[in-house]
């Protein structure tokens, strides 16, 4: 997806207006899908002064692809071609239904903008629930825990035992996310199996809840991504990778990013100079060029500061987002969320 | 224009100016120049890589358009020196010059001038952009321990005007936007935020007359993890004399 798609339910004397000035025929799918109704009511000249329309314009791209030929039974422009002069095609069939149009907005250049081609891997949570690779790995019981979907609630004080990872998905408060609330003073981990190739940029745009205090007590809420190595079926703390979003720590929130080997924490790097609240840190990303690690993280603004980078010459078989909540309830147990999670096989970071 | 994306800053405008660069298409045209140091250099695409700590000398700045993890952006790397990428253009009387930008910076990382991208616009001499006569807006300078918005001028050569944001921590900024605002011959410096909130950083009144509107790129020093990257979503121009952001 090159843009915006936005689907307008049309009839013939609508679409003009959808064919504004704003709407760029050269996108790939820009007519991704016309719904041809089997009437014969003379559309021709309707389309066919849309296209003129276009046509006039200044710009080169102003023309319709040729190639292929637009079917007027249904899909139109739906691969690569060249662009050209559509003359026929459209005498007998009237346009009904749905349109899906693409919307040249500038949206595709922000950071959380889905990627064009993404990884099989990729996570954008915009469905009602997981795809089943993905598990709960409680930290406490040192195994698999469940999921249960639509049950976040932060205002809740009294979810504090157990090992079920309350998660709702694509909320319409918050489209497209998965917020996701571990019970107090438990680490969950939302992971999923993953064989690691050589090169690979792992970018996650995440969020969390944070509560107006004076101070803060350590480790109060986080939430990083960690790459994990694998014991015996289990996803192995003692071994991994972990890049986070907000340590909290004395008094401030700030990335950290480290490597666990046998157990021990080494090569901790953290930000400094970072206040307590109104933190703008907002994207997280390991990546993995062959047995080196760099850590990153990005601002709102898409500004990137290089975390440092330490080889880890453990295999990694796990890949997902660890969340912890302490013992405090302000204004009750504390909430994450994610919005996606991508995967780039690359050795270059041009994000 | 959508409702729901057209309120957004970085929206592409309904009616754009035919100046107007978004970064979007495989090259740049070929009125954009690359200025290195104190000479013309060439721009080099697709060659990118923060991870290379020897792209330190030469006059080639590597710059790759549209990149899969970054639609619509270029990515520029500078030969870790001073870099503009830029265009002759005659200014009309009133012009408002719109970038939005990003940087990379290393953790840790302090020192002065360590990297840092902006918009400025300079008189011509001999064709090329004049660094003696300028004025500038950097979106993030770099020194003592803070990242602050600069705005200045080298006017005959020396500098001056200088203002600087204040009361910003060394990592973490979100600022985001940068724009240069000419009212006849006042010069209105803005800062934007990721949260479209906007420093005005002051104004200089000058009669130099600017040919040359050009983005900076400059490089980190450190090589810390290689040679650091500018990003610039796009430059826009509107001819107006209000600002409306």
């Amino acid at each position: 997806m090159a843009a915006a798609i936005y689907s307008y339910s049309v009839d013939m004397f609508t679409l003009t207006d959808i064919l504004g000035a704003r709407v760029y025929p050269y996108s790939v799918d820009m007519f991704k899908t016309f719904d041809v109704a089997a009437e014969s009511v003379g559309v021709a000249s309707y389309v066919n002064s849309v296209w003129d329309t276009q046509k006039s314009g200044s710009d080169k791209t102003h023309y319709w692809k040729s190639s292929p030929e637009p079917d007027v039974n249904g899909t139109y422009y739906d691969g690569p071609g060249t662009w050209g002069v559509h003359t026929s095609g459209f005498s007998t069939k009237k346009l009904s239904s749905t349109i899906s149009v693409e919307e040249d907005t500038g949206a595709e250049s922000n950071l959380w903008t889905p990627p064009e081609n993404p990884h099989s891997y990729n996570e954008e949570f915009d469905q009602s629930t997981l795809d089943s690779a993905w598990y709960n790995y409680s930290g406490q019981s040192a195994d698999y825990g469940t999921i249960s979907y639509d049950t976040v609630d932060p205002y809740d004080a009294s979810y504090i035992t157990g090992d079920e990872l309350r998660v709702t998905l694509n909320p319409d408060t918050r489209r497209s996310w998965a917020l996701m609330q571990p019970p107090n003073s438990r680490w969950m981990y939302l992971g999923r199996i993953y064989t690691f190739p050589t090169n690979v940029l792992i970018v996650a745009r995440m969020k969390f809840l944070h509560f107006y205090n004076t101070s803060t007590s350590d480790s109060d809420r986080n939430i990083a991504i960690w790459l994990m190595s694998d014991s015996a079926g289990k996803p192995d703390p003692a071994n991994r990778v972990n890049m986070y979003l907000n340590d909290i720590n004395s008094n401030t929130i700030r990335p950290v990013c480290f490597k666990t080997v046998g157990g021990s924490d080494t090569d901790v790097t953290s930000a400094t100079n970072t206040a307590q609240q109104g933190q703008a840190i907002e994207y997280v990303a390991v990546h993995k060029i062959g047995t080196t690690y760099h850590g990153w993280v990005g601002t709102a603004s898409g500004n990137w500061i290089w975390m440092g980078s330490f080889t880890h010459s453990t295999t990694m078989a796990h890949v997902g987002i660890f969340m912890s909540n302490s013992t405090i309830n302000k204004p009750g147990v504390g909430c994450f969320g994610i919005d996606f999670i991508r995967f780039y096989e690359t050795d270059n970071f041009l994000l | 224009m959508s409702a729901l994306l057209g309120h957004q800053i970085w929206a592409k405008p309904v009616s754009p100016h035919p100046w107007d660069e978004e970064f979007d298409g495989s090259v740049l045209g070929s009125e954009w120049y690359a200025y290195v140091n104190s000479s013309m250099g060439n721009i080099e695409y697709n060659t990118v890589d923060i991870y290379d700590t020897t792209h330190t000398s030469g006059t080639t700045v590597r710059l790759n358009m549209s990149p899969l993890t970054r639609k619509s952006w270029g990515i520029i790397q500078p030969p870790n020196t001073w870099v503009m990428l830029g265009r002759a253009l005659t200014l009309p009387t009133n012009l408002l010059v719109v970038t939005r930008l990003r940087f990379t910076q290393s953790i840790g990382s302090a020192n002065n001038y360590d990297g840092q991208c902006g918009l400025s616009l300079l008189s011509d001499t001999g064709g090329n952009p004049d660094t003696n006569n300028n004025v500038r807006l950097y979106l993030n300078l770099n020194y003592s321990n803070v990242i602050a918005a600069h705005k200045s001028s080298i006017i005959g050569g020396s500098y001056g005007n200088g203002s600087d944001s204040s009361n910003t921590g060394a990592e973490g900024q979100a600022l985001e936007y940068a724009a240069i605002h000419k009212l006849g011959t006042t010069y209105h410096f803005w800062v934007g935020t990721a949260s479209g909130n906007w420093i005005w950083m002051g104004s200089i009144t000058t009669g130099l007359t600017f040919e040359h509107v050009v983005i900076v790129a400059y490089a980190s020093q450190n090589n810390n993890p290689g040679v650091s990257t500018i990003g610039v979503d796009f430059i826009r121009f509107y001819e107006t004399d209000n600002f409306l952001f």
